[in-house]
């Protein structure tokens, strides 16, 4: 029955997710020609607040990897699923508590929007080798994650038409880019919002469903396989130990991810952090919660069924629970909550190839026209690079292609650094370039291993003979590579002269004001930093995600209205 | 109802959320009284200022 379902989803499941997918459009095209009052628009606004700012900061986290990914994982492992949480929500909250009011105010004391620039300058590198080596990483492993989105699309395209999946790659690509190219922005933040609302919600109402016809699934599962129902998955000792060391690792990705620390750097009013903090860490006790269940139900569901790809797991389920109408609308915003998340990390990729490197180091003076002109050929070309890549990769699963080739690269080779630059004055420029070169390293060759070893004649000692070593080459990359990456900064960095203390002493003061004290500065007519909105160079522009974001804000007065309606107080209260 | 749970099993599923939860919740107060004292800081230097 459930396979019928491949490429044979009902004529409402199509006509509703082609309906959405229509309104969506309609309501990004008036939203960006008719939207000029974008307190709606703003992450962490004046009116979406603190609900929306913690949705936003997780909704990022609602691409591929979470809908189909983490799913596709509990359909093959069993309960121990669930501690895909493990690592992801503690570090989440530490980074809300330890990163996001340092990072929001440190990045206005030194001026920088993008990642790239905020190190470069933190670390008074004149060298440009901070700005070109975290660059190069950015468009490395953004370019992986834009790559993993496409074969998550294709996957689901496949699920609901029946289209190969080379096919699905090249349909999903297209969408990718030219939804990029159109600006971007169409999503904005409330849709954003909604998305993310919707699949939470399914991520609730499927296991309730299931639940409800089905009972819990605990006796059925170990009725198929008893590793199903160990916490565990069946290993013992090192196994056991390093399969629990690489569930929690996932969560040493949170501060090298810009797209979640871009947020941070958004943030408008301190006093929100708190709530905004409560609601991304509830939406991630219900998301990754759920959505285990969601692949121990389809284990119950669809026994007997030959599943050639286990990431069609969720959407399978979705269509063999809810009603037609309901399933199209959570698959559509599955779709373009995907595509949300490629447009963003496409956009990272390319401020990193045109503000950074291009504006920052080949041509100083380029004009706005040129820049946007560049950055949409640069758009077109990673679109495409990803694209290849998704070809390539379209048998790899999604779990496994974020985490190796996007989240990980960014964890290790990001992470590490952006930590240090907040808490420790020490720090140097040296000590990142080689702790991002270690953690890029280590983080491409930890998972090709067997395959390296295979080559050499040896393979990877089995677990029998060798539990220990089989156990560590076979951990997930990002823990040794971050491990290596933070080594290596604190070594260099001690061994190499550091920055200049006394502006270091002077930056780090700044962590016990409040906001207000640091922004009290040189704000334009409208009471924003004039900075935030150019990229840090003098003429205003709109490349990254955040400049547009923070352009829309400029032009609609927000600032001025907020402290016409709050007063200062609210706004600036740490 | 989840029998086929061993009690380490069920320890190791629910005793880590749990204790996220906790972390949630400390975090929320502790952060309440950090952000109160900042601001009263704040004030009081500004009033003295």
């Amino acid at each position: 029955m459930a396979e019928s379902i491949a490429g044979g989803a009902g004529t409402w499941v199509l006509v509703t997710f082609a309906v959405y997918m229509v309104v969506l459009v309609v309501i990004g095209v008036y939203a960006s020609r008719l939207l000029d009052t974008v307190g709606d628009y703003v992450v962490g606004g004046r009116r979406v607040g603190p609900v929306v700012t913690g949705f936003s900061e997780r909704a990022s986290e609602m691409s591929g990897w979470l809908t189909l990914g983490v799913p596709a994982n509990a359909f093959g492992t069993g309960i121990m699923a669930f501690y895909n949480g493990l690592g992801m929500i503690p570090a989440d909250l530490a980074a809300w508590s330890g990163i996001a009011k340092r990072l929001r105010k440190y990045s206005e004391v030194v001026r920088a929007v993008t990642l790239p620039t905020f190190f470069e300058t933190r670390l008074q590198d004149d060298t440009g080798q901070v700005k070109i080596i975290s660059s190069v990483v950015l468009i490395i492993f953004e370019g992986g994650y834009v790559g993993a989105q496409i074969v998550a699309a294709a996957t689901l395209l496949r699920v609901l038409i029946g289209v190969e999946m080379w096919v699905g790659v090249i349909v999903g690509g297209a969408i990718v880019i030219g939804y990029t190219m159109l600006g971007g922005y169409f999503a904005v933040a409330w849709t954003d919002y909604f998305q993310g609302a919707i699949i939470l919600i399914a991520f609730i109402i499927l296991p309730v469903v299931a639940f409800v016809n089905f009972g819990l699934p605990f006796q059925d599962l170990a009725a198929i396989d008893s590793a199903n129902t160990s916490i565990t998955a069946g290993m013992t000792g090192w196994a056991a130990l390093f399969g629990i060391i690489s569930y929690a690792a996932i969560g040493l990705g949170v501060p090298g991810n810009p797209h979640i620390m871009v947020r941070f750097m958004g943030i408008d009013r301190v006093r929100n952090v708190r709530k905004a903090t409560v609601v991304a860490q509830l939406f991630m006790f219900v998301a990754y919660i759920g959505a285990a269940f969601v692949g121990l139900y389809a284990l119950v569901e669809l026994q007997g069924v030959a599943i050639e790809n286990t990431d069609t797991v969720m959407p399978r389920l979705t269509l063999e629970l809810l009603p037609s109408v309901v399933a199209g609308v959570i698959l559509a915003a599955a779709l373009a909550a995907m595509m949300s998340s490629a447009d963003s990390q496409l956009l990272v990729a390319t401020s990193a190839v045109v503000e950074d490197i291009y504006h920052g180091f080949m041509n100083q003076e380029a004009t706005q026209e040129q820049l946007v002109r560049y950055s949409r050929w640069v758009t077109l070309g990673i679109g495409f690079a990803s694209v290849a890549f998704a070809y390539l990769f379209r048998g790899t699963s999604i779990y496994t292609l974020v985490l190796d080739y996007a989240w990980g690269g960014l964890g290790a080779a990001i992470g590490p650094t952006l930590i240090a630059t907040l808490w420790w004055k020490r720090f140097t420029a040296k000590g990142s370039v080689a702790s991002m070169i270690v953690g890029t390293v280590t983080m491409i060759i930890w998972p090709q291993w067997g395959t390296i070893l295979n080559a050499l004649g040896t393979g990877i000692p089995s677990a029998e003979a060798s539990p220990f070593l089989n156990g560590l080459l076979t951990v997930y990359g990002l823990f040794p590579a971050f491990v290596l990456s933070v080594v290596t900064l604190i070594v260099v960095s001690l061994l190499t002269t550091p920055p200049n203390q006394e502006d270091i002493d002077d930056h780090f003061d700044v962590f016990q004001k409040p906001l207000s004290a640091v922004m009290s500065e040189d704000r334009g007519a409208t009471g924003t930093p004039d900075f935030l909105t150019d990229g840090g160079t003098p003429q205003p522009k709109a490349i990254t995600e955040m400049d547009s974001v923070r352009a829309h804000v400029e032009d609609a007065d927000y600032w001025e209205d907020h402290d016409h309606d709050h007063g200062n107080d609210d706004r600036t209260s740490e | 109802m989840a029998g086929a749970l061993s009690t380490i099993d069920l320890l190791g599923l629910v005793v880590p959320f749990v204790v996220f939860f906790i972390l949630l919740v400390v975090y929320y107060v502790w952060e309440g009284r950090r952000e109160q004292r900042l601001r009263d800081q704040y004030e009081e230097e500004m009033n003295d200022g």
